[in-house]
């Protein structure tokens, strides 16, 4: 399972295995915290900020308040 | 990335219009320190560029039906970015007033405000305890494990350039990326800990 939430972060996992990789990712806890680790990693490879997990979960919650519109397109101020 | 492989970040934008609000999150994660680094560019202080980071996710979200994927996702976000921070200084601006210096009434001078930094101490302390980490790690791992997660992470190579340029094949690959994340998230995952009680 791991290799494979490795692969998939590459964009090199084979596409009939994906369902199961963004399953996992959704429901299991350990999962998630592969998938933060693997990205920090990568990040603090190429030298980026760290920026903790709680940083991303208040992002997420707020999320939460915020609805999909199809009408708007977030690079057209004029509709802003 | 071979014809079958699925191209993650088009895949969970694809999820997310078909209204997978959680891979979103994932994008979310994946994406958060780039478009971080690229505002704190713009805006100075750390809460601010958390503040607009944030904004620019969620204007993500809300048009996300408005990515069309000619371009890749990052870039998009990228863009988004860049106009959110663009926004925030112009209210910024047209919120404060133009500057006077405040006078030294001992000295008759202007005060010179100082300038503000726009990586909070905690942020910068973790940031430099976690590059080291994996810097440290980095140099003790085998080396075909060093290359292949080098040639990866920070030359962004595919697997199959990697299994050319190392001459194995890309099940040989993969399976090193994955050993040399793995070795360096079980270092890295205590240090973590270290800095679990406070945001950084």
């Amino acid at each position: 399972m791991k290799e494979k939430i490795s692969a998939y972060i590459d964009s090199e996992l084979a596409a009939e295995e994906v369902d199961t990789i963004v399953d996992s990712l959704r429901h299991e806890p350990n999962a998630r915290d592969d998938w933060f680790l693997y990205h920090l990693t990568g990040d603090a490879l190429r030298g980026q900020p760290a920026m903790d997990d709680g940083f991303s979960k208040s992002i997420i919650e707020k999320l939460k308040t915020v609805k999909i519109d199809p009408s708007y397109d977030p690079l057209d101020d004029s509709k802003v | 990335m071979d014809s079958s492989d699925t191209d993650i970040d088009l895949d969970l934008v694809r999820r997310t219009k078909l209204g997978d609000r959680h891979t979103f999150d994932m994008l979310v994660v994946r994406h958060q320190r780039m478009l971080a680094q690229v505002i704190s560019r713009y805006v100075k202080s750390p809460q601010q560029i958390e503040d607009v980071t944030q904004e620019a996710f969620i204007k993500a979200y809300r048009g996300i039906m408005s990515f069309r994927g000619d371009s890749k996702f990052s870039t998009w976000l990228y863009r988004i970015g860049v106009n959110a921070a663009l926004s925030f200084l112009a209210a910024e601006r047209s919120r404060i007033p133009l500057y006077e210096p405040s006078i030294n009434p001992n000295t008759n001078e202007p005060i010179i405000p100082q300038i503000v930094d726009n990586e909070s101490p905690d942020r910068l302390l973790a940031t430099q305890q976690i590059g080291e980490t994996v810097s440290n790690v980095l140099e003790k791992l085998p080396e075909e494990l060093r290359i292949a997660i080098t040639l990866r992470e920070i030359d962004g190579l595919s697997y199959e350039e990697i299994a050319n340029v190392m001459d194995c094949p890309v099940g040989t690959v993969r399976s090193r990326i994955f050993r040399a994340r793995e070795s360096i998230s079980k270092v890295l995952r205590p240090k973590l800990e270290m800095f679990r009680d406070k945001r950084w």
